[in-house]
């Protein structure tokens, strides 16, 4: 993933066009449907994508804004909303109804799904699951297992995206690490 | 053969078949023969666009033909993309105009991942624009 | 001009071909009677007999025209007329005749077995038809064509077809042939007398019958015949020499006559006439030519041939000779031009037909027209051209358009003739149709010329213009001629150097409607087909409609029933169209079906109606996973979680080993037990507007005892399919569980669905799954790979138990905290005994009796068998050793107890393993879903303190609030949930009533004395307002309680280090409001010690009041005991340290001691007190206590003394207490004494 033209990015990454990324995400998610046929599959293989995007993504992260971990869950949300999508997707998004084991994130807008509309045949696709990939990868790395989905989607008619994550536990680092 | 009094169809191509129609204006009554009548018309003055598209540099191919006193007037995006506009009277920088617009529109539906040249465009928006344009330029 | 293809040089040839057999000189023939009847005996008449050897090739005769220079004529084709058909036919006749001939052309065939539904079928028929039409032209067009111009022979306006010679046969049986063969002239010459000339060259041919009369004698009578005519201008042909042998029949002869004969009208005319077959000829009749030996064909021959070079062609140029002579002299030269021009104003139109002059044969025009027509006989172009440019100029200015026309005509033909200049050719033949435009009165003739105008265009390679040519033609609504002109202007597109298929199309399917409207429905049927052929896969919804309907019906018409059939199919999908449309389009194509069909289900077709969805279906069966109704819905990481929990990991590892190896191969597969069902859903739309009823639908499946390899269609004695029916209401969508079960392991295949449409139609779908494709495919294996649930292919294992599980009078709705019984009944469905029972629950929100076994419904009996559960970490496990047989039941009660609120899925899963494991399948989860509404009830929260009193004792805080907005809460007993502890409520809010009351939403507050057992029962009077419970622990069944407790343990985490923990129960009971009934649960809650500010507590107990005599000792020694309690989760060392109030400000002390130099310090500074006068008081005795290791809850209790000096009040405080963890030796604490009173009163007085 990279930083979008417009939007700061604090971490002062190189930008790349919106349109280009964006069509680029397209491109993959169109490969992906060729490639795989059924719509569930897809979203299996974004999300396994966009873990492995997040795994390699977190360190990144952590060393262009110099922010220490995240000890709870609570810190990493408020993190991952106002810093990480800023940072990585050129939007900013704000965390409601947040306690200490659940959160959803609203985000203002979503570069992904610009010009996307989803024909109907499409429906069981979620389009953006890359996202919830990569929290889940980069909260695993700081070892916070949680489980992450997409709650609201205008592709499906709702009036804005909406991700909801859930803590699923604080695991403490087993070996081996897996990286698939 | 039955007609309605002004007939205003409009149809977008993609390849051999069309992605997008839009009867704009039909007469009070509408026959059903009408429907097939047009489409054979439009679908026959492709072959005439493919000529055409090779004489002219812009996009804009004025009327490509006529049958009786149905006229087409067409209009081939860069990715050979045709819009395709059946009418019987004569208006050629409206339909210019018209043609010109929807293009832009067009393009923003292209831009959709899940779009093929081939795939029909059933976003409400882009009819509702349509229908304006037809408004504004052909009625 | 520019290069011509090789197509159009082909078209030039045939084109010059066609004029030069239209345009031979015409014979008119007259013969008696009897050499008809000769004729007949081989089925000719003998016009026709002499009709295929006309075509003469090289004859090489010398010809001299007009020229000086003489040139030879290669080949010359004649044409011979009965004399009694050179007339024309009316235009009505020529329609009808037209029309007859195309109806009865025969092109069913054309369209044989073409699938209007496949693509691949249409295009091969569209190359197929392209290929054919490139070579020959439409086979019937050609035919159209010649009849065309056949039935235009002969007209008033052209000389073209004026016989020039006439040929009288006469019979040779006659006596007296001379006199005969005048009277014959005679008769002849009054006959025809519009077309006899006296200038007509006469010929006269003996006809001789070989069966009657003989040769000698006809030889005769041919002398007698030259003596009166001269010599050349008779000839003997015989007849019938051919002798039959009976022995070994006649051999076939070629059949040279029967395309030579042309269908005769029913008006005659057109050259034509009917030949009688029936009469002399009979039976030999029936082959044309039967009786003619090879002699008398070469009589025939070489009569012909003679004729033509001998005195044909000679008469002719002197005829041409004549004309062009006597021509010259009146029109040639100035004078003649001038003298022509001035005098056509007086010119007398006398005999003018219709408002054009008419031009006897005397007339100078007609001549020169003549003229022209003769010499473009003998193929002096150059002559022909100039006399018709000549002529034409005085049509023109006489305004006689029709003659102007034919005139014109002929020049153009002249200049095709010639291979002149095609563009010259053109303007001519333009003219040539204006001409007869403005003369208007017949179409025929302005057609013709539009026709030779395209086939010279086709020549000269512009078909764009022919194109044009042939539409211009469509003139007048004869819609059989329209539909042949668009159809070959249709053709023209396609064959043009860039074929342009869509104009191909639309004309095509013009065509085809003139022809459906002039009732030609093979032509029509066929032109569709062509069409659809081209708009196949373009899917212009109204345009596919149309032409299907269109095909459809014509195919009917010409009883192609099953193409009637794929078309009306195709019908049954349009959408768009109103709900009556829709309704008659089904009613047609059931009509097909049901003929088509015929009720036998073998072949089916692949329906769109109702459209199944074959992209997506739900499969739903039990592999070592079962579900209970409705356990589907609930996601995948649900159940896994239950599943972790409840498999055994030996098993697993085990199952895991397996499947490893089981997996690698057959990842694909399915398994599930024989006779257990598997279930499909399958979604069925209805598109149209019109209720449909479906039947009979079901799955079509094969099975395969062995493996993939041998599939074969399912038998129904293996293989159980249910039948489902239902009636889709318009535009109504419904998901159809479709069940299969088989009856032996095996393999089975879901291959599609097949249904019964509206009683009649039988449809067929196949299930076409998506998925990622699979690397390497075995054959029989699915080329996609699938989740489970999608999957079509199943391993059919023999059977396997499976259980039920039913929770009887579940409660749907209950409050956060209340524990609810009902109760749980576990059958073994299967077909086979099992064992190991486990089970789980999401967060133990179930919690498991004891089980009873019902022996056949009798479960009050004496002696019943019961099964106790063991519970360990939520997870119930029956004993291995007990079975549970095939239809055997057990029950138990079950108690819900959860503190969520909201709608909570209570989700349960019951393991179990098969008595005799199989290796694919050892054992089985059955998942179980029940769903209870949660009201939120009470919910504690506060905070325990250590009392100040004791250090036995605990207080808490405890804040009782109440979260429901409509009920209100009693709490009734307090509990600490370990037993170490009683509870004493202090001060109650509501002390009146022995229970708590918590309004809606509010909160109230109440302090909880807790003593530990056995310590010194001081609080034992202070029993007030809530009765605390005993050892009857809420009267909860032992097992919930443990759970309970168990629960409660897990739900805060875990405190940190040195906090100390205090579970407390607090049950509570409401009448509700929501269900009006009685609740009553319990809530827990743990109290957490504020470990780390302060783990250790001290107390100091001492006398109240002391009496001293100071008068006897001045120092009195009051004992006092400091107890330390050890209120951290570990055990603590440390110091105590007494020290002196007066003391506790010098530098000295501050700095940190070590445990070491305690006691020196405490005696210097005893002393140092000495010094210092009189001090208030001091610790004496041991000053420094030191303990290791004092453990939690732990109580040391250390005596201490304190001298006073004088009698008074005395504060004393001066006493520290420095601590430590023991295992962390850093962070020294230090706690201060709590400061206490000494009141010393002297005793002297």
């Amino acid at each position: 993933m990279s930083s979008k033209a417009k939007g700061a990015s604090p971490g002062g990454g190189d930008r790349i066009n919106s349109e280009l990324f964006t069509l680029t995400y397209g491109a993959l998610v169109r490969h992906l449907l060729l490639d795989l046929e059924s719509p569930e599959e897809v979203n299996k293989q974004l999300d396994k994508m966009g873990q492995n995007i997040g795994i390699r993504l977190v360190d990144d992260f952590l060393a262009k804004t110099n922010t220490g971990r995240c000890r709870n869950f609570r810190e990493a949300a408020k993190t991952i909303a106002e810093t990480g999508f800023r940072m990585f997707l050129g939007c900013s998004a704000k965390v409601t109804q947040i306690d200490d084991k659940e959160c959803k994130m609203v985000l203002s807008e979503n570069p992904l799904t610009d010009f996307v509309e989803l024909p109907e045949k499409l429906q069981p696709l979620s389009y953006c699951s890359l996202l919830c990939g990569v929290i889940r990868g980069a909260l695993e790395q700081i070892s916070m297992k949680v489980e992450c989905e997409i709650s609201k989607d205008p592709l499906k008619g709702d009036e804005r995206f909406e991700l909801h994550m859930r803590l699923v536990e604080y695991v403490n680092e087993e070996y081996p690490f897996k990286d698939d | 053969m039955p007609r309605d009094s002004t007939t205003l169809t409009f149809v977008i191509v993609g390849e051999e078949t069309p992605i997008y129609e839009c009867e704009i204006k039909a007469g009070a009554k509408r026959e059903e023969t009408v429907n097939y009548l047009h489409e054979f018309v439009l679908h026959a003055s492709l072959d005439n666009i493919d000529e055409a598209i090779w004489t002219t540099q812009s996009c804009y191919l004025k009327q490509v033909d006529r049958y009786y006193d149905l006229t087409v007037s067409a209009y081939a995006t860069s990715s050979l993309v045709k819009f395709l506009l059946l009418h019987d009277s004569k208006n050629d920088d409206g339909i210019r105009n018209f043609f010109h617009d929807i293009h832009e529109y067009y393009i923003k539906i292209m831009l959709n991942p899940f779009h093929t040249p081939t795939t029909k465009i059933k976003s409400k928006p882009f009819d509702e624009k349509v229908k304006l344009l037809a408004q504004k330029y052909l009625l | 001009m520019a290069v011509l293809s090789a197509r159009a040089h082909r078209t030039l040839q045939d084109l010059q071909e066609e004029v030069a057999e239209r345009t031979g000189p015409s014979c008119l023939v007259s013969c008696s009677p009897e050499v008809d009847s000769y004729c007949q005996k081989s089925g000719l008449s003998f016009v026709h007999l002499l009709r295929p050897f006309c075509q003469l090739k090289n004859v090489n005769a010398p010809v001299r025209t007009v020229g000086d220079s003489a040139y030879r004529i290669q080949d010359l084709t004649i044409r011979v007329y009965d004399g009694r058909t050179m007339y024309q036919p009316t235009v009505a006749q020529g329609d009808d005749h037209l029309a007859h001939v195309l109806s009865s052309y025969r092109v069913e065939k054309e369209i044989e077995g073409v699938d209007a539904g496949s693509e691949e079928s249409l295009r091969g028929y569209l190359n197929s038809k392209i290929e054919r039409a490139r070579e020959v032209k439409v086979p019937w067009w050609r035919k159209f064509r010649q009849e065309y111009d056949r039935l235009l022979l002969f007209g008033t306006h052209e000389t073209l077809d004026l016989p020039v010679a006439a040929i009288i046969a006469v019979n040779s049986s006659d006596p007296d042939v001379v006199s005969k063969t005048k009277a014959l002239v005679e008769r002849t010459r009054q006959e025809h007398a519009d077309v006899w000339n006296p200038n007509l060259l006469k010929h006269f041919v003996l006809v001789h019958d070989c069966q009657n009369g003989d040769m000698e004698m006809a030889k005769r009578q041919l002398e007698g015949m030259k003596l009166a005519f001269g010599k050349n201008e008779c000839h003997m042909v015989h007849l019938n020499g051919k002798v039959p042998d009976l022995l070994n029949g006649t051999p076939p002869i070629p059949d040279l006559w029967s395309e030579c004969i042309k269908e005769s009208l029913p008006g005659g005319g057109a050259g034509e006439f009917k030949v009688q077959t029936s009469g002399a000829g009979g039976d030999e009749g029936s082959t044309l030519g039967s009786l003619l030996s090879d002699e008398d064909i070469n009589s025939v021959i070489s009569f012909l041939k003679d004729f033509v070079v001998k005195r044909l062609i000679p008469h002719l140029e002197n005829r041409i000779r004549y004309f062009n002579h006597h021509i010259s002299s009146t029109r040639k030269g100035m004078r003649n031009q001038f003298k022509n021009y001035w005098f056509r104003k007086e010119k007398d139109n006398s005999l003018a037909v219709n408002g054009e002059p008419a031009y006897g044969p005397q007339s100078i025009e007609f001549q020169i027209r003549h003229l022209g027509d003769l010499s473009f006989m003998m193929k002096d172009f150059e002559l022909a051209l100039s006399s018709y440019r000549l002529v034409s100029n005085d049509f023109k200015s006489d305004k006689a358009w029709k003659n102007y026309g034919g005139s014109m005509e002929m020049a153009g033909l002249c200049i095709v003739m010639m291979k002149g200049s095609q563009r010259e050719a053109e303007t001519c033949l333009d003219s040539a149709f204006s001409a007869y435009q403005r003369h208007g009165k017949d179409w025929k003739l302005t057609v013709r010329s539009l026709l030779v105008l395209s086939e010279v265009l086709v020549a000269s390679d512009r078909p764009r213009e022919a194109i044009g040519a042939l539409k211009a033609a469509i003139i007048d609504n004869n819609h059989l001629r329209a539909a042949l002109l668009l159809e070959q202007a249709a053709y023209l597109y396609i064959l043009s150097p860039k074929p342009l298929f869509r104009k191909f199309a639309f004309h095509m399917a013009l065509a085809g409607r003139h022809y459906s409207t002039c009732g030609n429905h093979n032509l029509s049927a066929q032109a569709y087909t062509l069409v659809l052929a081209v708009h196949s896969k373009h899917n212009w919804p109204f345009i596919d409609e149309h032409m299907h309907f269109s095909l459809g019906k014509e195919s009917k018409q010409i009883e192609n029933t099953p193409l009637a059939l794929q078309c009306w199919m195709r019908l049954l999908v349009a959408i768009y169209q109103p709900a009556n449309v829709q309704q008659q389009y089904l009613d047609e194509f059931l009509k097909l079906s049901e003929a088509v069909q015929a009720g036998n289900k073998s072949n089916m077709l692949p329906l769109l109606l109702p459209n199944v969805d074959v992209e997506n279906v739900y499969v739903h069966f039990d592999d070592f996973r079962c579900f209970s109704a409705g356990a589907y819905a609930q996601s995948e990481q649900v159940w896994s979680r239950l599943d972790e929990r409840v498999i055994p990991p030996a098993i697993l590892s085990g199952q895991n080993w397996l499947q490893a190896d089981l997996s690698s191969s057959k990842d694909y597969l399915n398994l599930c037990g024989a006779q257990e069902e598997i279930g499909v859903d399958v979604e069925f739309a209805n598109v149209l507007q019109v209720t449909i009823k479906v039947q009979d639908v079901h799955l079509d499946c094969s099975y395969s005892a062995t493996d993939i390899k041998g599939f074969q269609s399912s038998s129904a004695e293996d293989v159980e399919v249910k039948h489902e029916q239902f009636t889709l209401l318009p535009l109504e969508k419904t998901l159809i569980r479709l069940r299969v079960s088989v009856k032996k392991p095996g393999m089975l295949r879901i291959n599609g669905v097949r249904w019964l449409l509206c009683g009649i139609a039988y449809g067929a779908q196949e299930f076409d799954i998506r998925g990622p494709k699979r690397k390497k495919v075995g054959e029989g294996e699915p080329h996609r790979d699938h989740p489970p649930h999608r999957r079509l292919l199943f391993e059919v294992l023999p059977t396997i138990p499976r259980i039920q599980a039913t929770f009887s009078e579940f409660p749907e709705n209950m409050y956060a905290g209340e524990i609810c019984k009902c109760g749980l009944t576990i059958e073994n469905t299967g077909a086979a005994p099992l064992h190991a029972m486990r089970i789980v629950s999401t967060n133990n929100s179930l919690i498991f009796g004891k089980f009873i076994l019902a022996q056949e419904e009798s479960l009050i009996d004496f002696d019943q068998q019961s099964v106790e559960t063991v519970n360990s970490g939520g997870v119930y496990s029956l004993p291995e050793d007990f079975t549970l047989n095939p239809g055997a039941k057990m029950q138990c009660s079950v108690w819900i107890y959860t503190t969520q609120v909201g709608n909570v899925g209570m989700h349960s899963a019951f393991y179990f393993q098969p008595k005799q494991s199989h290796a694919k399948m050892k054992f089985r989860v059955l998942h179980c879903t029940q769903h209870v509404q949660v009201f939120p009830s009470i919910q504690l929260s506060g905070e325990m303190l250590l009392s100040e009193v004791s250090t036995k004792q605990l207080v808490l805080h405890t804040k009782i609030r109440n979260c429901n907005t409509q009920d209100t809460f009693f709490v009734e007993k307090l509990v600490e949930s370990n037993g170490t502890h009683d509870l004493n409520v202090i001060c109650a809010r509501s002390d009146d009533s022995n229970t708590h009351r918590v309004n809606p939403k509010e909160q109230t507050a109440i302090f909880i004395e807790a003593d530990e057992k056995g310590a010194a029962g001081k609080l034992d009077g202070s029993m007030q307002g809530l009765n605390l419970a005993g050892e009857s622990m809420l009267g909860l069944e032992p097992c919930v309680l443990r759970s309970l407790k168990e629960s409660l343990r897990l739900s805060t985490p875990e405190a940190q280090a040195g906090g100390m923990k205090f579970p407390l129960l607090a049950s509570w009971h409401t009448n509700s409001r929501v269900t009006a009934r009685e609740h009553s649960g319990v809530i827990g809650m743990n109290f957490l010690m504020k470990g780390q500010d302060k783990p250790m507590h001290m107390t100091v107990s001492y006398p109240q009041r002391i009496v001293h005599n100071f008068g006897g000792d001045a120092v009195c020694m009051v004992p006092c005991t400091i107890s330390i309690f050890n209120a951290s989760q570990q055990s603590i060392q440390g110091t105590l340290n007494l020290d002196n109030a007066v003391h506790n400000t010098k530098p000295s002390w501050t700095m940190p001691k070590g445990s070491g130099q305690g006691p020196n310090d405490e005696s210097m500074e005893s002393e140092g007190s000495d010094l210092s006068g009189c001090p208030s008081y001091c610790w004496c005795g041991k000053l420094v206590h030191k303990f290791y290791d004092v453990q939690p809850w732990e109580t040391k209790e250390v005596a201490a003394t304190v001298c006073i000096f004088a009698p008074g009040c005395y504060e004393v405080d001066a006493f520290r207490l420095q601590w430590s963890f023991s295992n962390a030796n850093f962070s020294q604490n230090e706690l201060e004494g709590t400061k206490f009173c000494l009141n010393v009163s002297d005793g002297r007085l």
